[in-house]
């Protein structure tokens, strides 16, 4: 599966990116597609088959599953 | 440089080998701003400025990169955490060995009603940490305090202070200008809040960059002083919580990262114990050869005790002034006299207004240079004979000739 991390900071994605590669997934960062977030931020784009709690953290705010040209809501931390 | 650079307190020189390719490579190549432009030049930007708060991180034992806060040089970091976590009302406890980087925002800060005490060091700038906990009172809300003074190179024992802090549940703010670079600094063992650091001093690295790092504990208590752009949350008017950007509005000092990214790799490269061994063995040196000479006052601690690379002389027969003109004039050696920016510091160590002269050394230097020095001061200012003169001129060091 595809998805698209959304950060609250740039630094957050850039060390997601970091943490990706360092473990192989396949992904880069990317600008954050205009529908997913009015903010002007990057995020990082990644294949991954684990369970989505293996990654999640504080730093992170939204995860998308992309399915072609579809954006399926996957997480949002809790406010 | 022609002549003898021995300011390095002030800032360094030479700074570490990259510092200016890195500096000029960005300039060169890249340039481009991040949280901005998403294309890969500012990626590969943003990757860098990311790697050189790991960096940070790794040299500082700070446990979160994201708590890394750039600023353009340790003033600012002062200024940040002091004016936006203190209010009227507030008592902050202080060493009398600060640098006006601190008492300049506390006094200020003072005639809006903060309270502000100074623990007493004794004439070698050393502090009395017994005193310290007769300064808290109910309304005591932080420590702030110099790691080493700029003036006689004393280090004040944080660790004791850092201690003390946490048992009054105190915030501690360590000024780390001197000792950046210098002495192994470990913030959690230090148990302390925040650290101020600035890149261009012992981390060798640019001038117009700095920073400090501080807990999410303070990072929520602190008002931001400037706000403004961050490229995140830019469908809000109000400045993100999240940290770094919180304290990061508008462009960052990019040039001034990439070089204090060199000059830190530079330092894990070389190992700052290593640097710390050959700056006290020149200083050592340095101090131990003016002990012979009659007549200077040399302040600070013992030079075989715990110190940092400087050394502070006052002449008692001759006007420090004249001494460092003639110093410079004659022989090229360049030092920094008067009141190094630290009032409260030449108070305690007895040399308030005269001032004195500074002699801060860096791992660059040579013994040969500390023996130039001291052959300068014995030839201008310790003898007359014009034959012994020249028996000292013959052993100069040649890469140091006077300038005029």
């Amino acid at each position: 599966m595809t998805y698209i991390v959304l950060f609250y900071t740039n630094s957050s994605a850039i060390k997601f990116a970091k943490f990706i590669k360092r473990f192989n997934y396949p992904g880069e960062l990317i600008p954050l597609p205009r529908k997913l977030t009015s903010s002007c931020g990057m995020g990082v784009k990644f294949d991954f088959t684990g369970s989505l709690s293996e990654i999640i953290s504080g730093e992170i705010e939204k995860i998308y599953a992309v399915e072609g040209d579809r954006y399926q809501l996957v997480y949002r931390a809790k406010e | 440089m022609n002549g003898l650079y021995l300011d390095n307190a002030a800032t360094s020189f030479p700074k570490a080998p990259g510092v200016a390719e890195a500096v000029a490579g960005f300039l060169t190549n890249n340039g481009c701003n991040i949280n901005r432009g998403l294309y890969a030049a500012s990626f590969e930007a943003a990757n860098i400025v990311y790697e050189t708060r790991e960096l940070l991180c790794s040299l500082f034992n700070f446990p979160k990169p994201e708590n890394v806060i750039f600023t353009k040089n340790i003033t600012e970091s002062l200024n940040v955490i002091l004016k936006g976590l203190l209010k009227p009302g507030d008592h902050v406890i202080v060493s009398s060995m600060e640098h006006n980087a601190v008492m300049r925002p506390l006094a200020s800060l003072a005639e809006k009603g903060v309270e502000l005490s100074t623990v007493l060091c004794n004439n070698k700038g050393e502090l009395p940490t017994g005193d310290l906990g007769l300064q808290i009172r109910s309304n005591t809300k932080a420590v702030i305090m110099t790691h080493a003074s700029n003036v006689s190179g004393t280090i004040l024992p944080l660790e004791e202070v850092g201690r003390l802090c946490r048992e009054h549940n105190l915030f501690f703010i360590v000024d780390c200008a001197q000792t950046a670079g210098f002495l192994t600094i470990d913030f959690q063992t230090l148990k302390a809040d925040a650290l101020a650091f600035t890149g261009h001093k012992g981390l060798l690295g640019p001038q117009g960059i700095g920073g400090f790092y501080l807990n999410d504990k303070l990072a929520s208590l602190i008002e931001p002083l400037i706000e403004g752009g961050t490229g995140s949350a830019s469908d809000s008017v109000l400045q993100p919580s999240y940290l770094p950007d919180r304290f990061e509005a508008g462009t960052l000092n990019l040039p001034g990262i990439y070089g204090l990214n060199a000059s830190l790799k530079y330092l894990s490269a070389e190992g700052v114990p290593a640097i710390r061994e050959k700056e006290l063995s020149l200083v050592q040196r340095f101090i131990e050869n003016v002990q012979t000479l009659p007549g200077i006052q040399i302040l600070g601690p013992d030079p075989k005790q715990n110190r940092t690379g400087i050394a502070s002389l006052n002449f008692l027969n001759h006007d420090n002034a004249e001494v460092s003109y003639q110093l410079f004039k004659e022989f090229g050696i360049m030092t920094r006299c008067g009141l190094h920016c630290a009032p409260a510091a030449h108070q305690t160590l007895g040399t308030f207004p005269q001032g004195t002269i500074r002699f801060s050394f860096s791992h660059f230097n040579s013994i040969q240079d500390v023996d130039y020095v001291i052959n300068s001061l014995r030839r201008n200012f310790f003898t007359s004979s014009a034959a012994i003169s020249q028996a000292i001129a013959a052993t100069l060091n040649p890469t140091h000739t006077p300038l005029f």
